[in-house]
């Protein structure tokens, strides 16, 4: 966020605040400009509710983070980030596998012989 | 006065309509599916479980949805599970049946998951949406077993 920005923001909020500015009224300021990528969606897993968002855009972004994130939550965070990336890119590969595997059966394409199940049986035996 | 649900004209509540029309039928074809792959009752408790959630929570339940959808999908792959009537089926039918079940399945979440959308002109209350959605899509269900039982019956008379 340049110094621009800030004195924008900040005589904006000021006008805001007095009543002399509506907020239908106001500009986009730097943390409202459109993004190139803007996904927000929530996942509800019944015990408890997620959101996801990710956006992309030009870093306009101030550097000095309020709140330093360190030490346990840090490593918390890099946990759960990690996570979240394998779980979503399991099912994600899990779908473009099955769904490859089932489009060649259909069209008849056999590239070995039998069932992979077969396959499977003896090793699940060992 | 004006009544909330005037504001929608006359194209919204024909698209409703056909909208939860598809959806039964979806749902219908979905029911007749899982008979025919004479499904465990674990399986159809999951998944009247997995409508519950979508009708009452809407397009959040999604991702979850899919997750129940995709496993079962591997599960039937797995264990090169048949149709019933399908015994020594050649692999184009196989896999065929397996990802028309598939696209059923997805179908029927997306449209259950947006189904509130779909009930705008109605204006009504949450618990009316979720009685309305899990109402339709288990009758749904319930009409595609009874439909594929009718059919398995008359086929072996």
């Amino acid at each position: 966020m340049d110094q621009a920005d800030r004195n924008n923001d900040f005589n904006q909020n000021d006008a805001l605040a007095k009543g002399e500015l509506r907020w239908s009224e106001r500009s986009p300021s730097s943390q409202q400009r459109p993004k190139l990528i803007d996904i927000r969606f929530g996942v509800d897993l019944v015990v408890t509710r997620f959101y996801v968002v990710l956006m992309v855009g030009k870093d306009r972004r101030d550097q000095n983070r309020t709140h330093a994130v360190k030490g346990w939550t840090k490593l918390g965070n890099t946990l759960a980030a990690v996570l979240l990336l394998l779980g979503a890119n399991l099912a994600i590969s899990g779908f473009i596998v099955l769904s490859l595997y089932l489009l060649k059966s259909m069209l008849g394409i056999n590239l070995m012989p039998g069932h992979f199940s077969e396959y499977l049986k003896p090793l699940l035996q060992q | 006065m004006v009544f909330p649900h005037k504001q929608y004209g006359t194209h919204a509540w024909i698209g409703s309509g056909i909208y939860f029309l598809l959806l039964w039928l979806i749902a219908c074809g979905l029911g007749m599916g899982l008979t025919a792959y004479n499904v465990s009752p674990l399986i159809w408790l999951g998944t009247l479980g997995v409508t519950l959630h979508l009708a009452w929570v809407g397009s959040a339940a999604i991702a979850p949805a899919m997750v129940w959808l995709l496993a079962l999908m591997w599960i039937a792959t797995m264990t090169h599970a048949l149709p019933q009537p399908m015994h020594n089926v050649i692999a184009q039918v196989w896999a065929a049946s397996l990802l028309d079940l598939w696209v059923r399945g997805g179908l029927v979440i997306l449209m259950l998951a947006f189904a509130r959308w779909a009930l705008r002109p109605l204006s009504l209350r949450p618990a009316a949406i979720f009685a309305f959605t899990v109402s339709l899509s288990w009758s749904a269900l319930g009409t595609g077993v009874c439909i594929y039982r009718l059919m398995s019956v008359t086929h072996q008379v």
